[in-house]
């Protein structure tokens, strides 16, 4: 069984060690730090159909109805 | 360029010109595998319609048509990427029963050119580990040194190609997961710069690192597999085609990277540094990068906020399990400190700082590649340990000092067996990384190439 407080307050511990580690960076860069992807824009492709697509996905949820997946009311809080 | 004997090319030739069949050279890793894999715990599920797929690749030679340029290859599969029938279950409980409904791209690539998918192999549960001891079912065995472990996470795609299973391996590679099971296990690994290969059909671990590549017996059989696998696709929105950039080879200038790794690695990298570098009249001489040693304080932020974000899509009801419910400790310590870190109050102290850092590290790397041609640094920065040995999670974490570079900076890496070192009574397998800038794939090949034996 997992103890999942402690794996929280480890992993909590661990971030904490490496974002002081990471202090020296601040200031330190005037370049954008998020990762810019604009000139990787796709073009619209034709797409495909995939006849079997449909029935391995059904297969693989853990409850479906026909067309449908089921889900628990309420759970996607 | 080329630096071994090169024995699969050869078994391609044969197949093509009818002298072995398909068939035999499936049913001979077929064989194998039944009968060695009990022990060994590589492959989790071979694929059964094997023999049937190989069969119809003779039939096609039989009558004459065109074969690829894969003709009758065995092919073992990281159980993170999609080959539609099989079992994908990347090394999880989560997913045990995942049937995939499709085809990654790699695959159909591979496919394409007539290559047999024999089955999926074993790995760090959800690409999340170094060692190959965070699968769900149990650690495979290193073939080249059964006390050890395999290295992670592609640790089954290493062992395979180690053991024999198969022509060649597909891994996915976020911080090291290619090469560093390649350096324990004494093959060759390559991570493709960024945007190189496709990855769709890959299950994410952390989709700014993530990259599919290759492992094989040498580096010829990685390159092959490459220039079949790489190209833009539009499945995969970062996928493109690089323009192709051709180096002189016959002048090149080589930094050996200054890190920390053990003694006897160092030596017989520097050895093998010393002796091609000499025979081919290349400049080698060592560099030192200020924020290198900030590579892991980097890179593990930046993938516990993308692989907390990327697993919400296991919540039971499409597939498999909720994951929170069936996964092991490492997987759950992401999991929470990606949710720790997505709270609003903690991005800036922690992911952001992390983007930070890793411009600063990519803008040093954009530096000395102006002054280099490839660097040079160990894979595995310590002989892996004993299968089973208590390390902390932190040491662990260093396993990877060495590799996330390249994943930080988006560049091309390689990882070449370098001979062993003799260690408590085992001859353990050393790994050689060499580096090189976004788009010179097909280089680092070729270099890669000259240093292995």
């Amino acid at each position: 069984m997992i103890d999942k407080q402690k794996i929280e307050k480890q992993a909590k511990e661990i971030l904490d060690k490496f974002a002081k580690a990471l202090e020296e960076v601040e200031g330190k860069s005037d370049k954008e730090f998020y990762v810019d992807r604009n000139e990787f824009e796709r073009e619209e492709g034709e797409g495909e159909e995939c006849s079997d697509f449909k029935k391995q996905l059904l297969k693989n949820a853990p409850e479906h109805d026909d067309d449908f997946i089921i889900a628990e009311k309420g759970g996607w809080k | 360029m080329g630096g071994v004997n090169n024995m699969f090319k050869q078994k391609l030739e044969q197949i093509k010109q009818g002298k072995l069949t398909a068939e035999q050279n499936i049913k001979n890793f077929v064989d194998k595998i039944k009968s060695e894999n009990k022990e060994m715990n590589i492959v989790l599920h071979l694929n059964e319609r094997v023999i049937e797929d190989a069969k119809k690749i003779d039939e096609k030679i039989k009558k004459g048509e065109r074969v690829g340029k894969l003709v009758g290859a065995g092919v073992l599969i990281k159980s993170c990427i999609n080959v539609k029938g099989l079992i994908c279950n990347c090394g999880s409980k989560t997913l045990e029963n995942y049937k995939s409904g499709y085809n990654a791209s790699v695959v159909q690539k591979l496919l394409d050119e007539d290559a047999v998918i024999l089955g999926m192999v074993n790995c760090d549960e959800f690409a999340c580990g170094s060692t190959g001891e965070n699968s769900a079912f149990g650690v495979c065995k290193n073939p080249k040194v059964m006390s050890r472990i395999p290295g992670g996470s592609s640790s089954g795609s290493a062992a395979g190609v180690a053991a024999g299973f198969c022509d060649f391996a597909l891994g996915s590679d976020t911080g090291g997961s290619v090469r560093a099971p390649a350096s324990c296990c004494g093959v060759v690994g390559f991570k493709p710069s960024y945007g190189a290969v496709s990855r769709y059909g890959l299950i994410d671990m952390c989709m700014s690192f993530d990259q599919i590549g290759p492992l094989g017996e040498c580096v010829e059989d990685c390159e092959l597999v490459f220039d079949i696998i790489k190209g833009k696709d539009e499945k995969d929105a970062v996928s493109r085609d690089f323009e192709d950039k051709k180096k002189d080879l016959k002048k090149l200038k080589i930094g050996v990277l200054k890190i920390n790794a053990d003694k006897e690695i160092w030596r017989k990298i520097r050895e093998r540094v010393e002796k091609v570098c000499n025979e081919k009249n290349w400049k080698f001489e060592d560099v030192e990068l200020e924020y290198i040693s900030l590579g892991i304080q980097t890179y593990y932020p930046i993938v516990y906020t993308e692989f907390f974000s990327g697993t919400r899509k296991f919540d039971g009801r499409k597939y498999g399990f909720k994951i929170e419910d069936s996964c092991g400790e490492e997987v759950l310590r992401r999991i929470l400190g990606g949710k720790e870190i997505t709270k609003a109050e903690f991005a800036g102290k922690y992911y952001r700082r992390a983007l930070k850092a890793k411009k600063i590290i990519e803008k040093e790397f954009e530096n000395a590649f102006k002054k280099y041609d490839f660097l040079i640094l160990p894979t595995f920065p310590k002989l892996p340990h004993k299968v089973g040995e208590k390390i902390s999670v932190e040491d662990i974490y260093d396993y990877d000092a060495c590799t996330v570079l390249a994943n930080l900076c988006e560049i091309c890496a390689i990882s070449v067996p370098c001979g062993f070192v003799e260690d408590k009574g085992d001859k353990v397998p050393v790994g050689m990384q060499l580096l090189g800038w976004k788009g010179c794939d097909s280089d680092l090949l070729k270099v890669g190439g000259e240093f292995e034996k």
